[in-house]
């Protein structure tokens, strides 16, 4: 990972804070009757993209920045999003092609399953039982209608801005 | 082969290793891992909020004429002279007490400044409501401190970074506090209702006298009581619209339906108390 620098880490680094500026901008202004929760949207493309070492920096230091505020203990949820990035990272020959449907399956499912974990995990604010599971129902309905335009686009975009420097990025071959 | 094995298990250990630190790292180093993550996030929270300044000064200056600024400017000032009589009014007033407490041996009555800060970001969602101020420590502010804006409450003040600081607004579930009716010295508890899907927010009031009744058409007001410690006396929390006798039958229960202006507060005074500023 240090034998030479790879552009990429950095590059992915400053794409994600660009998105957590503005999934932040976002749901400011739409609380509070919803609330878009994508993960993904910070791991995917890493996971994708970059080598083992590269992917767990950047979506570690992601976690921190997006969840630093979190009343779940500070590193739980780099924990959870390191888990996902590393289950992405280890299929990540079979979305090669990059095609639309297979990167929203694993955006949609890795979204998911993180939003359920921490469901399970972090106490609800809801006066009940049935007022935090719609509250929750509410808030991932919203996230995965957002998830399901936006993925394919977090993936192409840092190809498209590679690729407009002159720098070829394609899923990770090695580690 | 067993290059590519070595590979495998070495990523695989420093993946654990990684991992076991997220987890198990000691309070301590959590603790100061999460405050210099929270320092450095404090801009992305300030700036999209002063960028939002910045847009508004400019879309006032390219899109209303000269003449319409200077009449908005001019109802403005009259505004200002109205405030300004009133404010001289309350300087009288507050001399005339003051003269009066010393008179008859009173305590004085003045216990809060008020801090004015911009809201950064609101953080509401299944698990907790959270406004972001950019305000913190280093203009004053600590943990326990009442947020109040014209409307009424806002909350309190959970966390104060250094320039900014996260305050749990009164709808949340972990909001509680003694209060009192308009008109009423009995006490009463408030407590937030928490995170409610596609509605505005709500609070929940207990220990209502059973002589009190409230009605869509004839609310009772909710204000703060002193017993709530942080927040003076008459501060607005909310309309109870309906008390609906508990089982014990000595007391009543209800729903407060909180102001709507609640959601889109982007302005708040924190109330900090005189006597710590005296401490400092």
């Amino acid at each position: 990972m240090f034998r030479k620098f790879d552009i990429r880490i950095p590059f992915l680094l400053a794409l994600n804070l660009l998105y957590v500026f503005i999934i932040s901008t976002v749901n400011s202004e739409l609380a509070p009757y919803v609330c878009l929760m994508l993960p993904a949207v910070f791991i995917v493309a890493p996971a994708l993209f970059l080598g083992f070492g590269g992917m767990l920096f950047v979506v570690g230091v992601t976690a921190f920045f997006a969840e630093a505020t979190t009343p779940v203990r500070t590193g739980m949820t780099a924990f959870v999003w390191l888990l996902a990035a590393f289950w992405i990272h280890g299929w990540r020959y079979r979305f090669k092609t990059l095609d639309s449907l297979g990167i929203m399956g694993v955006s949609q499912a890795a979204n998911l399953v993180i939003i359920l974990v921490f469901a399970v995990f972090m106490k609800g604010d809801g006066a009940g039982f049935m007022q935090y599971a719609l509250r929750l129902g509410a808030d991932m309905l919203a996230s995965a209608a957002v998830l399901a335009f936006c993925a394919k686009f977090t993936v192409s975009l840092p190809v498209s801005i590679m690729g407009a420097l002159g720098l070829d990025i394609t899923v990770s071959e090695g580690d | 082969m067993a290059l590519r094995k070595f590979t495998a298990v070495r990523n695989i250990a420093i993946f654990a290793g990684v991992l076991a630190a997220c987890l198990l790292a000691p309070a301590v180093v959590r603790h100061y891992t999460g405050k210099a993550f929270e320092e450095f996030r404090a801009p992305l929270d300030a700036i999209p909020s002063q960028l939002n300044d910045l847009e508004k000064f400019w879309d006032l200056r390219m899109n209303y004429s000269k003449s319409e600024l200077i009449e908005v400017g001019r109802d403005l000032a009259r505004l200002n002279a109205g405030y300004a009589i009133k404010l001289t009014e309350n300087e009288a007033l507050k001399s005339r007490v003051e003269s009066l407490e010393k008179i008859l041996s009173l305590p004085g009555e003045e216990k809060f400044k008020m801090e004015v800060a911009r809201v950064a970001r609101r953080d509401i969602n299944a698990w907790w409501q959270h406004l972001i101020i950019r305000k913190g420590a280093a203009h004053g502010i600590r943990e326990g401190y009442a947020v109040i804006y014209g409307g009424g409450v806002v909350g309190r003040v959970v966390k104060a970074n250094t320039y900014t600081s996260v305050v749990e607004l009164v709808s949340s579930r972990g909001f509680r506090m003694a209060a009192h009716f308009l008109g009423e010295d009995r006490p009463v508890i408030y407590q937030g209702a928490g995170s409610l899907s596609f509605q505005d927010a709500r609070g929940e009031v207990r220990d209502v006298p059973a002589d009190l009744k409230a009605s869509t058409l004839k609310p009772l007001q909710l204000v703060t009581s002193p017993l709530a410690g942080s927040f003076p006396d008459g501060i607005l929390i909310g309309d109870v619209i309906d008390l609906t006798l508990e089982p014990d039958g000595i007391f009543r229960s209800g729903t407060v339906r909180l102001p709507r202006t609640l959601g889109g507060v982007r302005e708040v005074a924190v109330l900090i108390p005189v006597s710590d500023l005296m401490e400092e």
